[in-house]
C-alpha cells in the first residue's frame, strides 16, 4: 500500500488551515486532528500526488537531517493518515499533480533543520463540543486540555 | 429549587458598552483597532466573557491576528474559532442525511437563520456559530416530515406525540428534533411573533439556490434574510444578541445591491414589524455607523407612529386589554407584561423573565402549581385557567393560559403649562402605566427595563410641543453612568445618560414626534405615549449597604409639557445658567453652568424651532469653547440632521463659528436639528485636572441664527 498515490478520503475528510496549523475532521468518525508544520508539508505532497518515495525524498532534498530518520519518519505518518481513514491509497491518475515539479530550493539556500511530523488525535466529540474554550484548556487553545481540568 | 444566577441579569436589546467596543472591532476601521482592544481587554475580564460576546471572538481574532499580532490571549481566541468551525462542520454533516431525507421524499425545505447567513461569510464556516440547522418548510408538509426524520433517529425535544404536533402547528413556529450532539429546528414559521397564514409566501417566492458541503440547498433571498435576522435579534434578552449586528452587516456589505428596500419595508409594515425594524436599523446607523437607505428609516419610523394609532388608541378607547392581545401589538404587550412581572418574580427568588420561569417551571414542578399561580394572580391581578396537556404532551406537561380580567386605562389629560409631579402628592402615578415603583416622597422610580408613561394632551394636537423632564437615576458605586432611551409614540427621541454629576437630577426636553403634528385629532386624540427603557437597572441590595431590594433605573420627579419655544432670526440664544438655551437641549448635555453648557457625551443634540419657516439655507452662528488641556485641539463634526451634511473643524480656543444649514423643506419646515459629534471627550479627572468625571468636549456658550438671504 505504501508504494501507492493517494488523497484525500473526501467528502468524509475535510481540511482546513488556521495559520500555522492544519485541522483535518474525519466527520464520518467525528475524529478532529491537528498536524503541525511538517505534517502539513507531507499531507500537501500526497494531495498533489506523490508516492512514500517521492514524499520522502523531497523532504529529505528541502531540509537537513538524518536521512533515515526523515525517511521514517514520513513513512509513519503515512502510515498514520491510512490508518485513521484521512487519505486513500490509489492508483496514479492523470487528474493528480506531479509533485515532482513542485519546487526544490537550490543549494544555495539555507535549509530548515528537520522536526517529525506531529498528527494530534483528538475522538471524543462529544466531549469536545462540551469543552469550554475560555476556561478547560490551555494556554494554546481548544482542544487542548488545561492538566487539571475535569 | 436553586435559581441559576444568570436568570438574576438584567434583560437586555442593546449592547452595553463593552459588547459596543468588541463590536466596533469586528466592523470598525483598521487603524482603530489597536486602541479598541486596548480598551476593551482593560475593562473586560476576558475568562469572564458573555455568551454574546463570544460568539464574536472568531470574527475578532481574524482581525487581531494581522493587526495586534504579538496578542497573547491570540491562541486561545484562535482555539475558540477552531472550535466554532468544528461544530458547525459535525452540524453540517450530521444534518445533511436528514435533508436527504427530505429531497427524497419530495419535501421543499430552505435553510433559515444562520446557515442562510453563511454566504455572506465568504470561505469560512468557523466565524458565524449556530447552535441548531434551521429550515422552513410548508406547513402541510409538517407531519410527513417528522414522521420521515423520526424513522431516521431524530427525536422531539421535548418528547411530543403526534397529537402535539398537530396541536402546535395552530400555536407555534417550529418544533426541534435531535439525534445525538445535533438539532434540527423545523420552523413552518419562520418569526414566532407572526403565525399568519401568509406569513411566508414572499420567503418562498423569492428564495435562491445556494450550496453546503458540496450539496445543492436554497435559502432566503438577501432581502428576507435581512428582514428576519434583524427581527430575531433586536429583542429583550438576559443579555443582548449581538450576532444579528454583525449578520446585517455581512449582508448589507456582500449583497446589499441585491435588497429590494421596498419589499423589506412591505414585510416590516403587513407583518407589525416596523417597529423593530426602525431600532434595529437606526441602532445600526447611531452606533455602528451601518447604514440602510434614509427613506427606508423614515418610512418604517413613520409608519411605527401610525401602527402605534391604530393599536393603541382603539382598545384604549373601548375594548378590553384582551383584545389588545389579539391586536398587532401582542408581541409589544407581551413583552411589557414580562418586564412588569419581572421585579416580582425578582423579589420572590425566581427567574426574571416570567414566560421564562413559567416555561422552565412547568417542566420541573408540574405536580404543585400553587404557588405560582397565586403568586401571579396577587401580584399581577391576572386570572389563570390551566389547560392540561396531559393527553397531548403527556403527563409532565401542563400548559397555562394568562388573562387579564377585563380592564379600562383611562390616559389622563394633561394641559400645556401644567406640571405633573411623580411624587405622593402628585398625579404623576395616573400617567405611569408600567414599569414604575409606588411615588416617593420626591420621584418615583423606574423599576422596569421599559417603563411606560400614557397620558393625553389636551391642546391643539397640530401645534408643536415640548416635553420637559427632571430625573435623576440610581447609580450604585463603582458604576460610572447609566442610560436610558426615551421612545415618544414608538419613536426614538433621546438617550439620556447620566454621570455621577447629573445622577441627582437633570432638566432635559423633547419635541414630540414630527409624525404626531400632522395626524388628524381623531387618529390620537394627541394621546403621548412615552417609553423609558433602561439600559440597565441595579440593585441597590447587591451593590450597597441597603436592603433595597428592588432593581431600580431612572428616577422621575416631574414633567412639563408646553408649547415649543421659538426664536427668531439674528436672536441670539444664552446657553449659560442665567440663559434660555436650556429649552432647546437635547441629549448629551450637562446641566448650564454659569459660563455655558457642556457636552458630556461623544454626541449632543439641539432642537431648534424658528418662529416662521425657513428658505433653503440658514446659517447657525455658534460660540464654543472646547475642552482641550494642555493645549489640544478637540475635533467636532456638526451634522445638521435635515440632510446628514457634515461640518468638521478643530477648536482649540473659544471662537464663533458659522455654518449653513440647507433645508430640503424650504418654506415648510421651522424645525433646526442639530448634532455635535466630539471626537475624543475626557474628564477634567483623567487629565487630571478635577474630580469631575463628566467626560467634556465643548462648551456651547451662545447662538444665532441667521438668514443669509
Amino acid at each position: 500500500m505504501l508504494a501507492s498515490h493517494y488523497q484525500i478520503n473526501r467528502p468524509f475528510v475535510i481540511r482546513e488551515s488556521f495559520d500555522d496549523e492544519d485541522v483535518i475532521v474525519n466527520l464520518d468518525t467525528g475524529s478532529y486532528f491537528s498536524l503541525n508544520k511538517t505534517g502539513t508539508k507531507i499531507f500537501n505532497l500526497l494531495e498533489a500526488g506523490a508516492t512514500i518515495d517521492s514524499a520522502s525524498d523531497h523532504m529529505i532534498q528541502t531540509h537537513t537531517g538524518d536521512v533515515a530518520v526523515i525517511d521514517l519518519a514520513v513513512c509513519n505518518l503515512i502510515e498514520q493518515l491510512l490508518t485513521e481513514g484521512l487519505i486513500l491509497a490509489v492508483e496514479r491518475t492523470e487528474s493528480m499533480d506531479n509533485h515532482d515539479a513542485a519546487p526544490i530550493p537550490d543549494d544555495a539556500e539555507e535549509k530548515p533543520a528537520f522536526t517529525p511530523p506531529i498528527l494530534e488525535k483528538y475522538t471524543d466529540m462529544q466531549e469536545m463540543l462540551l469543552l469550554d474554550p475560555v476556561h478547560d484548556v490551555d494556554d494554546s487553545g481548544w482542544p487542548a486540555r488545561k492538566p487539571d481540568s475535569v | 429549587m436553586p435559581i441559576d444566577s444568570q436568570y438574576l441579569k438584567t434583560p437586555s436589546c442593546w449592547p452595553d458598552e463593552d459588547q459596543l467596543r468588541l463590536l466596533k472591532i469586528v466592523l470598525g476601521r483598521d487603524e482603530d483597532v489597536p486602541s479598541r482592544w486596548h480598551d476593551w481587554k482593560t475593562r473586560v475580564d476576558f475568562d469572564a466573557i458573555d455568551y454574546p460576546s463570544l460568539q464574536l471572538i472568531p470574527q475578532v481574532y481574524r482581525r487581531l491576528k494581522t493587526i495586534v499580532p504579538h496578542e497573547p490571549l491570540l491562541p486561545k481566541m484562535r482555539g475558540i474559532y477552531k472550535k466554532m468551525w468544528f461544530a458547525n462542520q459535525m452540524l453540517f454533516n450530521n444534518t445533511i442525511p436528514a435533508m436527504e431525507t427530505l429531497n427524497a421524499n419530495g419535501i421543499d425545505w430552505m435553510a433559515i437563520k444562520g446557515v442562510g447567513m453563511l454566504r455572506y461569510y465568504p470561505g469560512d464556516v468557523g466565524l458565524r456559530p449556530m447552535h441548531d440547522f434551521d429550515i422552513l418548510i410548508n406547513k402541510h408538509d409538517l407531519e410527513q416530515a417528522v414522521d420521515l426524520l423520526i424513522a431516521d433517529g431524530w427525536r422531539a425535544t421535548p418528547p411530543l406525540g403526534r397529537n402535539a404536533i398537530r396541536l402546535g402547528t395552530h400555536s407555534e413556529h417550529a418544533l426541534s428534533l435531535a439525534r445525538t450532539t445535533t438539532c434540527i429546528d423545523i420552523h413552518w414559521h419562520s418569526l414566532h411573533q407572526d403565525l399568519s397564514a401568509d406569513s411566508e409566501s414572499d420567503i418562498w417566492k423569492y428564495r435562491q439556490p445556494d450550496r453546503l458541503i458540496d450539496r445543492n440547498i436554497e435559502v432566503p433571498a438577501p432581502t428576507e434574510q435581512l428582514f428576519l435576522m434583524c427581527i430575531h435579534g433586536v429583542r429583550w434578552e438576559d443579555t443582548a444578541k449581538l450576532l444579528w449586528v454583525v449578520d446585517a452587516a455581512m449582508l448589507l456589505e456582500q449583497a446589499g445591491d441585491e435588497i429590494d428596500w421596498d419589499r423589506l419595508l412591505d414585510h416590516a409594515v403587513r407583518r407589525h414589524f416596523a417597529c423593530v425594524l426602525a431600532s434595529g436599523f437606526t441602532f445600526l446607523r447611531d452606533d455602528l455607523d451601518i447604514h440602510t437607505p434614509a427613506y427606508v428609516l423614515n418610512r418604517l419610523q413613520t409608519r411605527r407612529a401610525m401602527t402605534f394609532d391604530s393599536f393603541i388608541s382603539e382598545p384604549l378607547e373601548h375594548l378590553e386589554l384582551e383584545a389588545l392581545s389579539r391586536h398587532p401589538g401582542v408581541r409589544t404587550r407581551s413583552q411589557r407584561f414580562a418586564s412588569d412581572a419581572m421585579r416580582h418574580w425578582r423579589s420572590a427568588g425566581l427567574p426574571s423573565n416570567p414566560w421564562q420561569a413559567l416555561k422552565h417551571w412547568v417542566m420541573i414542578t408540574p405536580d404543585d402549581p400553587k404557588p405560582i399561580e397565586a403568586g401571579l394572580r396577587a401580584l399581577l391581578r391576572i386570572s389563570i385557567k390551566w389547560w392540561p396537556l396531559k393527553h397531548a404532551l403527556g403527563s409532565r406537561y401542563q400548559g397555562l393560559f394568562l388573562r387579564r380580567p377585563p380592564t379600562f386605562i383611562k390616559a389622563p389629560l394633561v394641559r400645556p403649562g401644567e406640571v405633573v409631579h411623580f411624587t405622593k402628592t402628585g398625579i404623576g402615578s395616573e400617567l405611569a402605566i408600567e414599569g414604575w415603583s409606588a411615588a416617593e416622597p420626591d420621584f418615583t422610580w423606574s423599576e422596569s427595563c421599559h417603563a411606560r408613561l400614557l397620558f393625553k394632551l389636551e391642546d391643539d394636537p397640530l401645534a408643536c410641543h415640548q416635553v420637559k423632564f427632571f430625573a435623576g437615576a440610581y447609580l450604585p458605586p463603582g458604576i460610572r453612568h447609566v442610560s436610558a432611551d426615551i421612545l415618544i409614540n414608538g419613536v426614538p427621541m433621546a438617550r439620556w445618560r447620566f454621570g455621577r454629576d447629573l445622577a441627582h437630577g437633570m432638566e432635559r426636553q423633547m419635541s414630540l414626534p414630527a409624525q404626531l403634528q400632522g395626524a388628524k385629532p381623531s387618529q390620537t386624540g394627541s394621546l403621548i405615549d412615552i417609553v423609558v427603557q433602561n439600559a440597565k437597572l441595579y440593585c441597590p441590595a447587591q451593590h450597597e449597604n441597603s436592603s433595597d431590594h428592588r432593581f431600580l433605573g431612572l428616577k422621575l420627579y416631574w414633567m412639563h409639557v408646553e408649547r415649543n419655544q421659538t426664536i427668531s432670526i439674528d436672536d441670539p440664544i444664552d446657553f449659560t445658567s442665567k440663559g434660555e438655551g436650556k429649552h432647546h437641549l437635547g441629549s448629551g448635555w450637562s446641566n448650564p453652568e454659569p459660563a455655558g453648557t457642556w457636552t458630556v457625551d461623544e454626541r449632543a443634540r439641539l432642537r431648534l424651532t424658528l418662529d416662521r419657516s425657513f428658505g433653503p439655507t440658514i446659517a447657525v452662528e455658534l460660540t464654543l469653547t472646547p475642552f482641550a488641556p494642555s493645549g489640544h485641539t478637540q475635533m467636532i463634526t456638526l451634522v445638521a440632521a435635515s440632510t446628514r451634511r457634515r461640518f468638521t473643524f478643530d477648536l482649540h480656543q473659544l471662537e464663533t463659528i458659522v455654518v449653513p444649514i440647507d433645508n430640503p423643506a424650504s418654506g415648510t419646515d421651522n424645525e433646526i436639528d442639530i448634532e455635535f459629534r466630539i471626537a475624543e471627550p475626557i474628564s477634567p479627572l483623567e487629565c487630571g485636572l478635577s474630580t469631575d468625571e463628566r467626560r467634556l468636549g465643548l462648551m456651547l456658550n451662545r447662538l444665532r441664527l441667521i438668514d443669509p438671504t
